[in-house]
């Protein structure tokens, strides 16, 4: 992850090394996945282009801008950065102000993507210099520095586009005023604007922000969607994310979706979608550790050494926002490596791959090949953590039967 | 007709407050020392640059109120905004050392006026800001607000004490219209544009946009808004007229030599009774309270928009903590410095002249800037005529405090 301070005013170089300008500005989707999708650079002539992010590479020397660049204009789904998230006040609900944005935390791997925003101090001294010397200084005084991280969940992303930053949680109390109506509500109203979202992005990136979107928008998504858009875009994803997102769906608007995917992708979903009737509740585990993100990496060393005494094995450790959703993990050697005071969002991984109570067992053990992990964290619809499944327990299963 | 007059009359007073009380506090202890220093230097012919003074500085609180009832924001807000941190920290520290300097020699007025009282001057200041502390703490802003309006009255003891003096009424009618001969020389170049700088100040531009954002003022009353920011440069500028009378009736007639203006009052006695003393040191100590806890006011008010820390006058005690704090922080730092032996009081007086005068132009860039900002403005942007009449007095103001500065340091 990197800082926009630290991206702000970072050159960028032709691929004949020449300058060519520097980044000023970011252009994203505000939605539940904030893709940046345009980098904002002042050229040096002096005008501003904003070019898409996919003719900008990052290497060795600093940003690479691909010979074949096009400048594209702002479109109206697209929000700046700077102009409507830097430096603005975020506000609770009643419209009291709170607090500023001092930095914004944006995740580079695999595609540039917002993860939060920084409304530290230590974000001020960023922009202006010195932020280690004054967090060396604190931790030196002894001031325990609260680590100042709204991660992106907790932000209204719908009202970001109308100039406004609204905490989420905020939303979450009103809903307890009028439980039914206002939840209700909200969720259309987050749902049309994802789908707003996906309607000015090709194919392709849909798919992709579609693969990240939680299951409950992923239904909703295929629900509206005609079973020819959703075929289209379930073939651009991997098949086992596919065969997951059709499990989650009725059996006839499978069928429906499964006549409009690409030939060459329908044969591993059918393969994949037999083995559904293997449920993985008895292979589910609860001896998982979940903190807050928010919490140092001693804090997390402390719980692994305090909580998991009983625990057979303990090789990630799972991060949680105020809502209990997960929304990282970090591994016991990271933790290791990183110094004691270390936020952990921070260090966080931030994509995961996640199974649900649906997913077949044969998927969750590719999906643990494929990207070499060893547990597979289960969540419900609201992204809350129920346990893992380990690679571990998988094969033992499979051995006995 | 008798009763739409009624109606819009209440509803100027409903708006009144921010800029009456800013531009009051324009006559607070450093600006009464050096109006007193300027009549007892040039006479009558200080008087001149008052109807000047008066265009300029209701001007420039127009702009600041209109901005505030417009954005709902304040100067800090709004730089911060758009033109991000960095710009933001720079403009926040030198605000808050050259209104740290302010307060100093608000403090510092506080002990002479109440040396010339006879006053033991320590716990009195103590006791002050006390005062001033809980005056802003365990009021609510409607309540404080009225205080500060009623403080206005005090200011009328100069009025009385102007009559004492037995001034040439005429001549300094005759004053204000007059071009006088010494216009050109380097001593009335200096005083009046000191006389400028203690009047229009960046403080002042920071406090009246801030304090009018907190009154929540609706855009409907917006012309109310501008007609009370002309009205307070009038009759702030009404009163510094008597200030300026009484020195220039009492000692500038008599030769009087004043090595600073705050020993004013006692220097008048003699000529205009003890009683004209007794209230023109009394005035002198309203307005010294007046300019500590505007002034820190102003500061507190630019930490928490600068920042975004939750704070201002409107919001309860527990929940703008950081913002009083500050509060207290400046006043307090400021008595001890003052009560404190062999502090260099009058060079600190000068260099906040000075700090003050070259932030002035610094502000009106970014004032202007934000004013004709169709983004934030909408269609209450400045029109031609009243920008090219605000771009041509702030580069007058800027010219004006920039000689000031060079003059005083250089001393060509």
């Amino acid at each position: 992850m990197l800082y926009f301070s630290e991206l702000s005013g970072e050159k960028v170089f032709t691929s004949g090394k020449h300058y060519f300008g520097k980044i000023t500005d970011l252009l994203f989707f505000s939605t539940e996945t904030p893709l940046i999708t345009k980098f904002v650079i002042k050229s040096k002539g002096g005008s501003s282009l904003s070019i898409p992010f996919q003719y900008i590479k990052k290497n060795g020397i600093g940003y690479i801008l691909s010979d074949d660049y096009k400048v594209e204009e702002k479109i109206d789904s697209e929000t700046s950065l700077v102009h409507k998230l830097l430096n603005q006040q975020i506000v609770d609900i009643d419209g009291t102000e709170v607090i500023r944005v001092n930095d914004v935390v944006i995740s580079d791997l695999p595609d540039y993507t917002i993860s939060g925003i920084d409304i530290g101090i230590l974000g001020v001294f960023r922009w202006v210099g010195g932020a280690k010397l004054v967090s060396r200084l604190l931790a030196g005084l002894n001031i325990h520095y609260k680590s100042d991280f709204i991660p992106w969940s907790e932000i209204e992303n719908n009202e970001l586009a109308k100039g406004r930053i609204v905490l989420r949680s905020e939303k979450e109390k009103l809903k307890k005023i009028h439980p039914e109506d206002l939840a209700e509500h909200l969720e259309h109203a987050n749902i049309r604007n994802v789908l707003r979202a996906l309607k000015v992005m090709d194919e392709k990136m849909s798919a992709r922000v579609i693969a990240d979107l939680n299951v409950d928008y992923q239904r909703e998504i295929f629900q509206r969607f005609s079973p020819e858009n959703a075929g289209n875009i379930l073939s651009l994803i991997h098949s086992d994310e596919a065969a997951d997102v059709l499990l989650s769906l009725d059996l006839q608007k499978r069928e429906e979706i499964l006549e409009h995917i690409q030939k060459g992708k329908k044969q591993p979903i059918m393969h994949l979608l037999a083995h559904a009737k293997t449920p993985i509740g008895h292979l589910l585990s609860t001896e998982c550790l979940a903190i807050p993100s928010d919490s140092s990496v001693r804090t997390a060393l402390e719980h692994v050494r305090g909580d998991t005494d009983g625990f057979e094995e303990l090789i990630y450790v799972y991060l949680i926002n105020k809502e209990n959703q997960i929304v990282g993990v970090v591994n016991l050697h990271e933790l290791i490596l990183h110094k004691p005071e270390e936020p952990l969002y921070k260090i966080m991984n931030q994509n995961l791959v996640l199974g649900r109570l649906s997913t077949p067992k044969e998927i969750l053990l590719r999906r643990m090949i494929k990207y070499n992990i060893y547990a597979i964290p289960i969540v419900d619809e609201k992204r809350t953590l129920l346990g893992i499944v380990s690679l571990q327990d998988i094969n033992e299963d499979m051995v006995e039967n | 007709m008798n009763k739409r007059w009624l109606k819009s009359i209440m509803i100027f007073l409903g708006v009144l407050g921010p800029s009456m009380i800013t531009t009051m506090a324009g006559n607070d202890g450093a600006g009464v020392i050096t109006y007193a220093a300027a009549g007892a230097q040039l006479g009558y012919a200080a008087l001149f640059v008052l109807p000047i003074l008066t265009v300029l500085y209701g001007v420039t609180q127009e702009m600041g109120s209109r901005i505030a009832i417009v954005t709902g924001k304040g100067l800090g807000d709004l730089i911060r905004e758009r033109f991000g941190v960095r710009t933001a920290m720079f403009v926040f520290l030198v605000l808050i050392i050259a209104n740290f300097g302010t307060i100093v020699t608000d403090v510092a007025v506080l002990k002479t006026a109440s040396e010339m009282l006879n006053i033991p001057s320590t716990p009195f200041i103590i006791i002050t800001i006390a005062f001033c502390f809980f005056l802003v703490t365990a009021t609510k802003y409607e309540k404080s607000q009225k205080i500060f309006l009623s403080g206005i009255i005090f200011y009328f003891t100069y009025v009385f004490a102007a009559f004492m003096g037995r001034p040439d009424w005429g001549e300094s009618a005759k004053a204000l219209i007059i071009p006088p001969e010494s216009l050109l020389s380097k001593n009335y170049l200096l005083v009046t544009i000191a006389v400028l700088g203690t009047t229009i100040t960046p403080w002042g531009q920071f406090f009246v946009q801030s304090y009018m954002k907190d009154k929540n003022v609706s855009i409907k009353k917006l012309k109310f808004a501008k007609l009370e920011a002309y009205i307070g440069a009038f009759v702030s500028n009404f009163l510094t007229y008597f200030i300026i009378v009484t020195t220039a009736a009492t000692l500038y007639v008599h030769h009087i030599v004043l090595d600073s203006g705050d020993k004013a009052a006692l220097a008048i006695k003699p000529f205009a009774g003890d009683l004209a003393g007794l209230l023109f040191a009394g005035g002198l100590i309203v307005a010294a309270i007046i300019g500590i806890v505007i002034v820190s006011l102003t500061s507190a008010y630019a930490f928490t928009e600068f920042f975004g820390f939750t704070g201002s006058l409107d919001k309860p005690y527990k929940k703008g903590r950081v913002f009083y704090l500050n509060y207290l922080l400046n006043m307090v730092v400021a008595t001890i410095l003052v009560l404190t032996p062999f502090f260099p009081l009058f060079a600190i007086v000068l260099y906040t002249q000075a700090l003050n005068g070259v932030l002035l132009p610094l502000f009106f860039f970014y004032l202007l800037k934000i004013v004709n900002d169709r983004r934030l403005m909408g269609d209450h942007v400045n029109g031609r005529l009243y920008n090219i009449f605000s771009i041509g007095s702030t580069i007058f103001i800027a010219g004006a405090s920039i000689a000031a500065v060079l003059i005083s340091i250089f001393g060509f």
